[in-house]
């Protein structure tokens, strides 16, 4: 137990250190979470409205969960070299399939009676997409989002390695930083995966119309993909 | 449903076992934490190759009761003997693979092929393989399915009803001397409820096994009971035949119970059969025919349908024995049931519809 | 740590294959050099490839035992959930780098270290998914089974182990692939698999091997991920079934 107060320790001892680390960690994981965001979730919400190509969409996760974090990296690393950029990329094609299918799925699975009840009251096709299938759809698509976040905050720790930053420079380098420095990186990682986690949860909870919380369709929609922690499978 | 084939089968496979006789005596089921017990002083027999129906409001431990026959639930007191055996004395699992069980949810396994299904119990008890796959395709056509195609299929490929059929036969494959039913045509549509009472009764006939049958609806008790036990709050109030049920109730519960009409349920029980006929004439030509096997519900609905008050009377070959009037058929349901006929064996015939 | 890379650079083999001879395509380092990789198959990509699949195999063939065995229990003894699936999440939620680091001073730089942190990470997944299965068994059957005279073994392993196979094997196949991912840092400490070249390609910067590597592990991945699905639809064919219309 003592290593834990060693641990706590090298935390409060390298606060500045820390604090960079903590920073660039969360900057390459927001920012491939953004912008996977931005590319999944639209495109996922659209096939889901159109009910097409679900073979594909249902099992890009699968391929998405499949892929090794490591030898992403790797392959990036020859592609567009050292940084950042790499790292960013890398993340951003980890996040994307969870996200996807999870849009995908959420809207394709919208009540059809409420969809039919739409339309037949004489909503346009875009007007039931933002009206009834959005709304319905926002506590899958939201989940999806928040295991990708997940996900990628833990990967994020192998950033390191192709010059990315972040916490998993220390846990790298245990000549530099000991094994005190190792534990506390790896705690500092894992809480601030469960705080994110839980911070996403609360605004999940936020977005899922009132009616359905009492069901616990929230947290049921989170049972349809695989539970947070299982797919922040740390890399 | 396709009629059996006909193939000589060893007289034997087909029932082996002899149909044994139920008893219960005295039996107490209390749960702990309850004051009221869910069944009390439960006393009655079910003699050999007889269907007994359990039948009450819900809580009447009608269910209780007859899971307490293959101790699905323990019995608190008494007990109830199978061939005067007891059932608390018999090792559970040689019990339960002598007894067959049919319930409303069907519980087939979806992992097993019908054929498999079927053969679960004949494979615990040793049979070779091709005794399993011969009684299954026997009991397949008993139920009305098709060896041939659904021997090899799975569960979830048949219907609700069909799911049943194969239910049924599964609980027969070991040949065992009873069986129990709970509510086990529940979950279909009367359509195909109608369709497997009638094949139930059938094929009751021809494989003879000591049957207790839960069901909450009266009609389905009174078709296919041979007795019926009515149960409230645990105890039994009266058991008897179904003529006997509606003819003389023994309290207002049970004269509710079994309906405000249960005058004219009776003449769902009775066939023309059970009838003086009065002698035919000439001068009746007239009148609508009909055959003798059928109920005088249906006889009397011919008389309100047509127009008349009476009905000529056709035996198969011999032709028109006789007269049929519509005060005879009211003063039947009217009167005492002392001196009437029992009602013949032919009334299980399900009446045209 | 430092002594593990020197042992991995002192395995990986001169990288610049002739000097005089060497091809245009390497001297310039380009993202991927065919023939390079094509000569270097057997050498260089063959055996870790091989050392991959072992350390997966095992890690997930020990790992399912453990968890195997734990849900059984679980299933059995509800009380024993909960324990367990707190050691499991713990290991779950520890950074795979990390908990190899870890490792090393207690049990040293080899195969053994790498083959724990594998297993233990695939605890959580085997587990929570058994378990689910077992419970998620349909209760009729269940009621049917024990009405019929099956003993509890019987019934555990003709119906509930049977029927909890979709989901048994769905936890395999996540195990498995996030196993052959993690396999993949594993060579930070010294077991070999397609990780060694990625970090040999780390300290020399040889774009052909940084694909070649990468490349090799996706398709393992893949690959496995499929052959899995093959393994779960024909053990499992009464779920392709459909209700004909009756």
């Amino acid at each position: 137990m003592h290593a834990f107060v060693d641990a706590f320790n090298f935390f409060f001892n390298h606060l500045s250190l820390m604090g960079d680390k903590i920073v660039a960690h969360l900057a390459v994981s927001f920012a491939a979470v953004g912008i996977a965001l931005v590319i999944a979730v639209p495109l996922g919400v659209w096939l889901g409205h159109m009910h097409r190509f679900s073979f594909l969409a249902i099992n890009v996760s699968n391929i998405g969960r499949a892929l090794p974090s490591l030898a992403v990296i790797s392959i990036g690393i020859a592609i567009l070299g050292i940084g950042f950029l790499n790292v960013l990329v890398a993340l951003v094609i980890l996040a994307g399939p969870v996200m996807l299918t999870n849009a995908y799925v959420g809207v394709n699975e919208v009540d059809p009676d409420a969809v039919q009840a739409a339309r037949a009251m004489g909503m346009k096709p875009r007007q039931v997409l933002w009206r009834v299938e959005l709304p319905l759809a926002l506590p899958l698509i939201f989940a999806g989002i928040r295991t990708a976040t997940v996900f990628v905050v833990a990967t994020a720790t192998l950033a390191t390695f192709a010059g990315g930053g972040g916490l998993g420079d220390i846990i790298a380098n245990e000549a530099t930083y000991g094994t005190a420095g190792v534990i506390a990186a790896s705690l500092t990682i894992t809480a601030l995966a469960f705080l994110i986690d839980g911070a996403l949860g609360l605004v999940q909870l936020a977005v899922t119309p009132r009616p359905l919380r009492a069901l616990g369709r929230g947290a049921r929609m989170d049972a349809m993909i695989p539970p947070n922690l299982e797919a922040g499978a740390r890399r | 449903m396709a009629e059996p084939a006909q193939k000589t089968r060893p007289a034997g496979e087909r029932s082996q076992s002899a149909p044994a006789e139920i008893a219960f005596r005295s039996v107490v089921k209390r749960y702990p934490g309850r004051d009221t017990p869910a069944v009390e002083n439960l006393s009655f027999e079910v003699p050999p190759g007889e269907i007994c129906v359990l039948i009450g409001p819900s809580g009447c431990g009608k269910t209780t009761a007859l899971k307490m026959v293959n101790r699905l639930i323990a019995i608190t007191d008494g007990d109830i003997t199978i061939d005067g055996a007891s059932v608390r004395q018999l090792e559970l699992t040689q019990l339960r693979r002598g007894i067959g069980y049919v319930f409303q949810q069907i519980g087939l396994f979806p992992h097993l092929s019908v054929e498999n299904n079927i053969g679960t119990v004949p494979r615990l008890l040793g049979w070779p393989k091709e005794r399993i796959r011969a009684r299954a395709s026997e009991l397949l056509e008993l139920v009305g399915l098709d060896p041939s195609a659904d021997l090899k299929r799975y569960p979830g490929e048949f219907s609700g009803g069909q799911q049943q059929r194969i239910g049924v036969a599964r609980a027969m494959a070991a040949d065992p001397p009873i069986m129990l039913m709970d509510e086990p045509f529940g979950a279909v549509d009367p359509i195909a409820r109608d369709r497997l009472q009638n094949d139930f009764l059938r094929l009751h006939r021809q494989v003879r096994k000591t049957v207790i049958f839960v069901t909450h609806d009266i009609d389905e008790a009174l078709k296919m009971g041979d007795r019926i036990a009515i149960m409230r709050a645990g105890h039994l109030v009266q058991i008897a035949t179904a003529d006997e049920l509606l003819a003389r109730p023994v309290d207002d519960f049970v004269a509710s119970f079994v309906g405000a009409d249960r005058g004219l349920k009776r003449l769902r029980v009775h066939s023309l059969r059970d009838i003086q006929l009065e002698p035919a004439s000439g001068a009746e030509d007239s009148s609508p025919t009909i055959t003798r096997d059928t109920t005088l519900h249906y006889a009397l609905s011919m008389m309100l349908t047509e127009g008349t008050t009476q009905l000529q009377v056709v035996d198969g070959e011999k032709g028109a024995v006789g007269v049929v009037r519509m005060d005879a058929i009211t003063k039947l349901v009217a009167s005492d049931a002392d001196g009437m006929p029992q009602p013949a064996a032919s009334v299980t015939e399900p009446s045209p519809r | 740590m430092i002594g593990a890379t020197s042992l991995l650079l002192a395995d990986s083999g001169p990288v610049i294959p002739k000097f005089g001879q060497a091809s245009n395509c390497i001297v310039q380092n380009k993202q991927f050099c065919a023939s390079w990789f094509v000569d270097n198959f057997n050498s260089r990509f063959a055996p870790r490839l091989v050392e991959h699949i072992e350390l997966t195999l095992i890690a997930v063939g020990v790992g399912m035992v453990i968890a195997f065995t734990a849900a059984i229990l679980a299933y059995k003894q509800d009380w024993f959930e909960r324990p367990f699936s707190l050691v499991s999440a713990f290991f779950y939620t520890i950074p795979s780098l990390a908990l190899f680091e870890l490792l090393v001073p207690i049990t040293g730089i080899n195969r053994l270290t790498a083959e724990i942190g594998l297993v233990s990470y695939t605890l959580l997944i085997l587990f929570r998914n058994t378990l689910t299965g077992l419970r998620g068994v349909p209760p009729d059957a269940l009621e049917a089974a024990r009405a019929m005279g099956l003993t509890s073994r019987q019934r555990l392993l003709r119906i509930e182990l049977p029927l909890a196979l979709p989901a048994i094997m769905a936890g395999v196949r996540i195990a498995a692939v996030t196993t052959i991912s993690l396999t993949t840092v594993a060579a930070y400490i010294g077991a070999g698999g397609l990780g060694a070249p990625i970090f040999d390609a780390i300290q020399t910067g040889f774009k052909t091997e940084f694909v070649a590597a990468g490349a090799l592990a996706v398709a393992l991945a893949i690959v496995v991920d499929l052959l899995l699905v093959l393994v779960q639809r024909t053990i499992t064919p009464w779920r392709s079934r459909r209700l004909r219309n009756a």
